[in-house]
């Protein structure tokens, strides 16, 4: 459904990422991992064109270079690591935003944009929300707009850019498993920045380990949640129990552990 | 809105009574018929001095603050306005260089052209200079905006001293006036008002996608830049309207939108069209003080709006940072 080949971007001849290249079949969730600075937050700018890059990208068969930048938008919907919040904006309103790439100019939304704005809310349990300002919702409750700012747009692609850095363990599962059960709803294919290994593992098919701009691996969770490689990429000290369904792990769970030599 | 325009036609050196101008007005509408009308002379004030003054107000005020709303949409900046911007003062000049080489007589075409071409300029030229700073950050654009103003004031300035004839005529139309030679000016800004106004009302929805940041606003499928263009040509051309007819009238801009955004939030949905309404009425009211507190001499409008706005802006400013 998305896929890239041999992506390169360099800022002031820095290096931000280098030959990378993959492949996501629809309807699959691709989470992209990797230490601060790996590249995670560039690969998905540059997978809707919005950096300078060599190689290509292709959604649905098709290089976005040749797409029209609204219809990219109607493919392709991505949820940005901090949104921007208009001063004193309402919650239906700002997720009527999303139907911009259905509309062209001197067009206004029409009564089905309205109607598409309403059963996501209701979706994500947000219909109680629409009137309220979003400076008064919780970061749980906002994280939750966003996703359905994106969703209302229809995209077959969602990206998002670590949908769960703000959140505590409670919210981070709510989003993740809401994610989750609106893949279930309809083929939609996800690519998301993760910084948690273990909440990676349990909720994305597969796993794509960025380092200094490179792809280090690239597989099933068993196959990049692994313990050597792990602790070089990010220079850390950790353990990892692999997945045990009996258990409920559906994933290998990633524990950072205190360095021995800090022990002794 | 409505109810100020009816109090505009009727306040004046020759008072008429409200009632009876809703009545003449309604009675002018065709298949109505109004019993209680005004005598003929004055429904001739009404209709040749009043009523012209009134709609002037209306589109200027309505060209104003919708303008300062969409600039400062465009711009992601709660102090862009006709002014900051450098398109008011490059309108002026735009203007008074019509009015020196002598374009002003023959008036229609003339004045406007030349006020929205400098009007064009100066926002181009503000534009140029504030983005090139870091970020192309809105404090740069707004500081470029002033120098731009200080210098488009200098050479209007330079202009009308070497053109000393002209330089009453020149003065009174820079302090703002709404006095109308009938209903010329209101043809004259009409179809500025209709093409620019339109523009921005119809595409208001753009400006809240804007207002979340190019980079987000491109991920919905808008072309930032172009859209920018475009809002900055309607706004400016509205701007180069109403000052080519009323000359440099302050703050209506800015206080306005400011004012609808305070009560009704942040949706240009909501902001634009009601700045819009806001603005005529409150352009039309600030009239009618400009004529009845010195009686009979007139103040000129911009005063009034100076010695109003700037006060009331500077509170705004105060609770804005709590």
């Amino acid at each position: 459904m998305i896929s890239a080949y041999g992506l390169g971007v360099r800022i002031a001849g820095k290096v931000l990422l280098d030959q990378v290249s993959f492949e996501v079949p629809a309807g699959q969730w691709m989470g992209i991992v990797g230490p601060n600075g790996a590249g995670k937050s560039t690969l998905l700018r540059t997978l809707v064109g919005l950096t300078r890059h060599t190689g290509a990208v292709a959604v649905a068969d098709r290089n976005i270079r040749t797409v029209p930048a609204k219809e990219l938008a109607r493919m392709v919907a991505v949820v940005v690591q901090q949104p921007v919040i208009p001063e004193g904006i309402a919650v239906g309103d700002y997720v009527l935003l999303g139907r911009s790439a259905h509309l062209g100019l001197l067009q206004r939304e029409t009564r089905h944009d309205r109607a598409r704005v309403t059963a996501v809310l209701a979706q994500l349990e947000l219909t109680e929300f629409a009137e309220r300002r979003m400076r008064t919702l919780s970061g749980g409750e906002l994280q939750r707009v966003f996703l359905a700012r994106a969703l209302v747009a229809d995209p077959a692609v969602l990206l998002l850019d670590e949908p769960t850095t703000a959140l505590d363990i409670g919210h981070q599962q709510e989003v993740l498993g809401l994610i989750d059960r609106i893949r279930g709803t309809r083929e939609l294919t996800i690519l998301s920045t993760m910084h948690d290994l273990t909440m990676a593992g349990e909720y994305a098919d597969r796993i794509l380990l960025l380092h200094n701009g490179r792809v280090l691996r690239d597989g099933s969770p068993a196959e990049v949640l692994e313990p050597g490689l792990l602790a070089g990429t990010y220079g850390a000290t950790l353990e990892v129990i692999p997945a045990d369904p009996v258990r409920g792990f559906g994933g290998p769970v990633v524990v950072p552990v205190r360095s021995r030599a800090d022990l002794s | 809105m409505v109810v100020i325009a009816v109090l505009g036609c009727a306040l004046g050196p020759v008072p008429l009574s409200p009632v009876r101008v809703l009545a003449t007005l309604i009675d002018l509408l065709p298949f109505v018929t109004m019993d209680d009308t005004l005598s003929p002379s004055q429904t001739a004030i009404l209709l040749k001095l009043r009523l012209p003054r009134v709609a002037l107000g209306l589109l200027v005020g309505g060209l104003l603050a919708g303008c300062g709303a969409t600039y400062q949409g465009v711009f992601r900046n709660p102090l862009a306005d006709p002014y900051l911007l450098g398109a008011a003062s490059g309108a002026g000049l735009g203007a008074v260089t019509a009015i020196t080489i002598g374009l002003a007589g023959d008036g229609i075409w003339g004045v406007p052209l030349f006020a929205f071409v400098g009007a064009l300029a100066a926002v181009a030229l503000t534009y140029g200079l504030g983005a090139t700073g870091v970020n192309g950050g809105t404090t740069s654009l707004i500081l470029a905006g002033v120098a731009v103003s200080a210098f488009a004031s200098a050479v209007q300035t330079f202009l009308m001293q070497s053109n000393t004839e002209q330089l009453k005529e020149v003065y009174s139309w820079l302090l703002g006036r709404l006095a109308t030679s009938g209903w010329r000016d209101v043809l004259v800004v009409l179809p500025y008002a209709l093409l620019s106004l339109g523009f921005v009302v119809i595409n208001r929805r753009i400006l809240d996608v804007m207002a979340l940041g190019d980079e987000e606003a491109t991920m919905l499928g808008l072309r930032p830049n172009r859209a920018r263009i475009l809002f900055v040509l309607a706004a400016t051309l509205g701007t180069a309207a109403a000052v080519s007819v009323s000359g440099l009238i302050g703050f209506v801009g800015i206080v306005v939108p400011h004012l609808v955004r305070l009560v009704f939030g942040s949706s240009h949905r909501v902001i634009i069209p009601l700045s819009i309404i806001v603005g005529a009425a409150l352009l039309v009211g600030t009239d009618i003080v400009a004529r009845m507190a010195l009686a009979p001499a007139e103040i000129p409008i911009g005063v009034v709006t100076a010695f109003l706005g700037a006060p009331f802006f500077l509170l705004l400013l105060r609770s804005a940072r709590r």
